[in-house]
């Protein structure tokens, strides 16, 4: 080997700042597809040549286009994310939880502020029609509010309850998207170079899976990522464990039965319809049936105009008493004012006086607070639970923002930093095409001028 | 720290989206002129809130309550007085009757005195919208001559009213108790008893007569005294309820409404803040390397 050998080592130059083009040609071009990650070319000088004296470099080798990706920053950015997907999911249904019950102006408490009132009006002018009617739509009006609440409620529930049933299907489809990019990687690890496309595109099917289901990821020394939640898997190589929930309690179970403690989304929506949402219809259920047990206790003592006692103001079904709370009395006859029967006194409003005075008697929450009090506690709670979830969500935002741009800045493609490199391959392609020059016409030198001495 | 084009944006994004709703929320304040709408924006506020409107609801209900008790103790009042000044002009004609005058002039006492107690039955039996002043929650009249004696025929029903949180005040007399029915010595009784001595010129019964109408006078102030007191306790605990109402509505007011020149002065600083995170995007997207290369 003789001067050749700086032809190819210049021509090594040529191929690796091509390379170089390539690549911040592709980064450019994608500056602004979402999960892109910048690739940059690893280069290496080739093993070099031995001579008597010494080593003569050979150029130099494209070892690799790699994707610049920080492991530790996935892991914040997909912990980040389940947190993130559980609370803004809780926070929106909250939202409708709590918008449901048409506080202050529309909702039950004003309902029970009607009723109160009608009492008081029955007791100014206890045979009067117009204030007997009064009473019978105010119980009316108050059934219907709080049988709304609870409806529209378990409207909220059935929606959620589809939503989470849509979500895993979703993961288990997903989870199957990541074992078949798995194989391609693996298939694709015959072939030189890393298949940083299909690296790229899983990554994001995960960080989409630990938005949606809080899982974790992990990659095998074979290149395939290993998914999994609370340590049982659910993707490893090709092989997908699909998860199953349970229709009543929203339990989630792994293929091999084990429960597992989802996060994400599904956290969200599971944590509603097995904690708040049972929660709140509780609440509300106890109040409806206290409410229609203290007043229709207080009305079966007073009379009727005919002399009977008072029968029911409302009829519930137990166990599912608010949605089912509905006003009994149909006729304003039926309406018990009088406090003493036997006979009946026209004007007597006795018992007018005594309902409208159970708004301070202790007759709710197993008798230890008043009646407006106790539906006012289930709407604080409500409104709580709902403000917690959303400014944890908030707060939430701010530290997925933070995760999330605290990796894009180290994956993501810069603009400057690629003309940069693109002017430094440029000069280095011109660079060796200048020394290609130089050993040409070297070349001519030794070839078409030496040995014409004499010619 | 590196910083990408696509970072950035995100970044500006973010910003201005946050910008955006912190705008929106104050625009939403001071078109809706509240600052709790919901629960979840404070759930201490808003419970707090519909505390005070179901208090502020039953204090407006007592108002009402008060001006209705007020009423019947006023229309009771009215019927109270008029039955003293015909008390009074009975006693008069009593002691004229008492005098050593002729026959045919007492039996024109005594016609008169009829009438007089003709108008006291009536003022006994008077009714506002249907009901019995004086009858208790009876719907009949309050007094009746039964079988020749004078009865009361109304009950013993007591009409309350609530006028302030936790006060009831009564706001009717009973007939039995304001003409005597009670104490054994009604009225009416004493009245017929005045016409009958007077038409048999009995001095002797027209003298205890006379003290029959004192004692009758005295049990009618006694009820007007007990409806003045009645009065000026519902009259004090409305004025209590109203000042409660106006603290009340102040308390509301300071928790659900939005004070209008904070409002527009957030307003205008959120549209800077908004403005400026617009302007700072706009300035800062505009550059990069490619710009100054050639």
């Amino acid at each position: 080997m003789s001067d050749f050998i700086s032809l190819y080592t210049a021509f090594s130059g040529l191929a690796a700042a091509q390379a170089g083009m390539d690549t911040s040609s592709n980064n450019v071009a994608n500056a602004s597809t979402p999960g892109y990650t910048r690739q940059q070319v690893d280069l290496v000088s080739r093993i070099p040549y031995y001579r008597r004296y010494g080593v003569v470099g050979q150029g130099v080798d494209v070892a690799n286009i790699s994707r610049a990706r920080v492991v530790g920053l996935d892991a914040q950015v997909r912990m980040s994310a389940s947190a993130q997907g559980r609370l803004d999911i809780l926070g929106d249904l909250l939202f409708g939880t709590e918008a449901v019950m048409g506080e202050p102006d529309d909702g039950i408490t004003a309902g029970m502020t009607v009723l109160w009132n009608s009492f008081d009006e029955l007791a100014l002018n206890p045979p009067g029609t117009s204030a007997r009617q009064g009473v019978m739509s105010a119980i009316d009006q108050l059934a219907t509010t709080i049988s709304g609440v609870a409806e529209k409620w378990k409207i909220e529930e059935t929606t959620a309850a589809n939503s989470f049933s849509v979500y895993i299907d979703k993961t288990n489809a997903m989870l199957g998207e990541v074992a078949e990019l798995n194989r391609q990687i693996l298939n694709a690890r015959t072939l030189p170079g890393q298949p940083n496309d299909l690296l790229d595109r899983r990554d994001v099917l995960i960080d989409e899976l630990a938005n949606i289901a809080g899982v974790t990821a992990s990659t095998m020394e074979n290149g395939a990522a290993r998914i999994s939640l609370n340590g049982l898997s659910l993707v490893s190589d090709m092989m997908v464990s699909p998860l199953s929930f349970d229709a009543t309690t929203y339990a989630v179970n792994h293929s091999s039965g084990a429960a597992v403690e989802v996060g994400g989304e599904l956290a969200g929506y599971q944590s509603y319809l097995s904690n708040e949402l049972p929660g709140f219809v509780n609440d509300l259920n106890t109040f409806a049936r206290e409410l229609a047990d203290a007043l229709n206790a207080q009305h079966s003592s007073g009379f009727t105009p005919d002399g009977s006692a008072g029968g029911p103001l409302f009829t519930y079904s137990a166990g599912d008493e608010a949605a089912t709370l509905a006003a009994a009395i149909t006729d304003h006859t039926d309406i018990a004012a009088a406090g003493s029967g036997a006979p009946v006194a026209e004007y007597d409003g006795v018992n007018a006086e005594a309902l409208s005075n159970l708004r301070w008697s202790m007759v709710a929450e197993g008798g230890t607070t008043t009646l407006d009090d106790a539906i006012r506690s289930v709407i604080s709670f409500v409104g709580e639970m709902t403000a917690a979830a959303q400014s944890g969500a908030r707060s939430q935002a701010a530290l997925t923002t933070a995760a999330e741009n605290a990796r894009l800045q180290a994956h993501g493609v810069s603009i400057d930093e690629e003309m940069v490199h693109l002017i430094t391959y440029q000069r280095a392609y011109e660079a060796a095409a200048r020394v290609m020059t130089a050993i040409d016409q070297n070349l001519d030198t030794l070839i078409n001028r030496t040995g014409v001495v004499g010619r | 720290m590196r910083v990408t084009h696509l970072g950035a944006h995100q970044n500006a994004l973010a910003r201005i989206g946050s910008r955006l709703s912190d705008y929106s929320d104050s625009q939403n304040r001071l078109s809706t002129g509240k600052k709790l709408t919901r629960s979840s924006d404070d759930p201490i506020g808003m419970s707090r809130a519909l505390e005070l409107r179901a208090a502020l609801s039953a204090r407006q209900q007592e108002t009402r309550n008060a001006d209705d008790g007020r009423m019947w103790l006023d229309l009771a009042d009215t019927a109270l007085q008029d039955v003293v000044s015909q008390i009074q002009r009975a006693r008069e004609l009593a002691v004229r009757g008492a005098t050593h005058i002729g026959s045919g002039e007492r039996e024109a006492i005594a016609a008169e005195v009829a009438n007089l107690r003709d108008d006291v039955v009536a003022l006994a039996n008077s009714t506002h919208q249907g009901r019995g002043l004086f009858s208790g929650f009876s719907s009949g009249n309050a007094v009746q001559k039964i079988a020749g004696t004078w009865s009361y025929t109304g009950d013993a029903g007591q009409i309350n009213r609530r006028v302030a949180e936790n006060e009831v005040v009564t706001v009717n007399v009973t007939g039995d108790v304001a003409f005597g029915f009670a104490a054994g010595n009604d009225i009416f009784t004493v009245l017929d008893n005045l016409e009958a001595a007077l038409n048999s010129s009995d001095t002797a019964a027209i003298e205890t007569s006379i003290s029959g109408l004192d004692t009758s006078l005295d049990t009618v102030l006694g009820g007007l005294g007990t409806i003045g007191a009645r009065t000026n306790q519902i009259e004090a605990a409305n004025s209590r309820t109203l000042h409660n109402i106006e603290t009340l509505t102040d308390q509301l007011s300071s928790l659900e409404d939005i004070d209008i020149a904070e409002a527009v002065l957030d307003l205008e600083l959120q549209q800077t803040a908004y403005e400026a995170a617009l302007a700072a995007f706009a300035q800062s997207s505009q550059t990069s390397l490619v710009d100054f290369l050639r």
